[in-house]
């Protein structure tokens, strides 16, 4: 894999695991009617997930 | 009955006052620094760290100083 | 105020408000700019350190070899320097400090951010607290609870009748006031010199919309002084950084210490 694409596989984990964790959180603050912190817990741990994907598959 | 006021911000007396000490601190370790380096000019590099780590520690009080002025101002 | 606001260019709002922070849409109040400068942070660091050393040559390529000095900065300079032989263990962690630290700083003088997320209190305060559990813990993990304390708070070659007095007094130094000072320091730096930079360009703008005819040209001074503080907000960033990491470093190695 080029370094260029591996640039952007990385960058598309991340933003995928903090888009889609953080539209889950925003399902459950919309069924719980939690008042929003949902999808901050939603986006940290879409974050954090999106981080160890990259470490784990790309990293040396 | 009040003889004489004086008026304004107290935070910005409280400033002033406050940037002295940090301000002969940095001084003193800047002329520790000179002198050593004037003295052996093959130390300058391992007295390089405790420069830069001096000059941090010192600064922060005076930083303190400006984030606490406004923390504590009066309103006005 | 509001009288200089038709020199601004239309749409600018002024006076700012808090709202400027916040993102628009359904966002609110959850992710602010700020957050997405964070993630931004993240995502830099990470896809510069992995892209570099993806294939490691034995002749470096430049961004291999940049990334090697930055690491070996903080693993040989910081770490291996300041700790000894049980700094390596570390050397992760100050290196991850350093250059998180380092392009969040950054970010306060760079076109389109112009504000380091360090400059609210709730960035710093987080990595200062972890700091802090991270060499409270080492400590403990060393001497065992009460050894950790015995080592930190009781200061060697002092007279025994002065222990009430210096006992306490290290145990706020060592203990409550390092994790204060370490987020403190790295926040008044950011706000101070976000304040300063802001103070320079607006006051030309402000100078330049005077109704005295011979103050206009006094902005022109007033922007020349901006960019020099602009080179030195620079310098600060950068400092603020290797400070905070090598502050980490310092406190570890006083966890560290064999018993006296």
């Amino acid at each position: 894999m080029s370094d260029a694409q591996l640039g952007w596989t990385a960058l598309s984990y991340l933003i995928a695991g903090i888009g889609f964790w953080g539209f889950v959180g925003w399902l459950a603050d919309h069924w719980l009617k939690t008042g929003g912190i949902a999808i901050g817990f939603g986006c940290v741990l879409g974050a954090g997930l999106g981080t160890y994907l990259t470490m784990r598959r790309l990293g040396a | 009955m009040t003889l004489a006021a004086v008026s304004g911000s107290l935070a910005a007396i409280g400033y002033g006052l406050a940037a002295i000490g940090p301000a002969i601190g940095i001084g003193l370790i800047f002329a520790a620094y000179i002198n050593s380096t004037a003295r052996q000019p093959e130390s300058a590099g391992l007295t390089r760290t405790y420069l830069f780590l001096g000059f941090v520690l010192v600064e922060a009080l005076a930083l303190f100083g400006i984030a606490f002025g406004f923390v504590w101002a009066k309103g006005s | 105020m509001s009288g200089q606001a038709s020199v601004l260019a239309k749409g600018v709002p002024w006076p700012p408000s808090v709202d400027e922070f916040y993102l628009p849409g359904w966002f609110y109040p959850w992710i602010t700019k700020f957050t997405v400068m964070v993630w931004i942070a993240v995502a830099v660091v990470l896809i510069f350190f992995l892209v570099s050393y993806r294939r490691p040559k034995i002749v470096p390529t430049r961004a291999q070899w940049l990334a090697e000095e930055i690491y070996a900065f903080g693993r040989n300079g910081i770490g291996h320097d300041v700790i000894g032989e049980e700094g390596i263990k570390f050397a992760p962690y100050i290196t991850s400090l350093l250059v998180f630290i380092g392009v969040m700083n950054v970010f306060g003088i760079l076109p389109f951010f112009q504000i380091s997320p360090d400059s609210h209190i709730a960035f710093p305060a987080a990595l200062a607290i972890i700091s802090w559990v991270l060499y409270v813990t080492v400590g403990i993990r060393k001497h065992g609870l009460v050894g950790y304390l015995k080592v930190t708070t009781v200061p060697p070659g002092a007279p025994w009748l002065l222990y009430p007095l210096l006992i306490p007094l290290e145990f706020l130094s060592n203990i409550l006031v390092r994790p204060f000072a370490l987020a403190v320091r790295l926040f008044a730096n950011m706000f101070a010199g976000h304040f300063i930079l802001l103070v320079f360009t607006l006051g030309g703008v402000v100078l330049l919309g005077s109704s005295s005819v011979f103050l206009k040209p006094v902005s022109v001074l007033s922007w020349i002084m901006a960019i020099i503080l602009t080179f030195l907000e620079l310098l600060v960033a950068l400092l603020q950084a290797y400070v905070f990491a090598i502050l980490n470093a310092v406190y570890l190695q006083s966890s560290l210490a064999a018993e006296h």
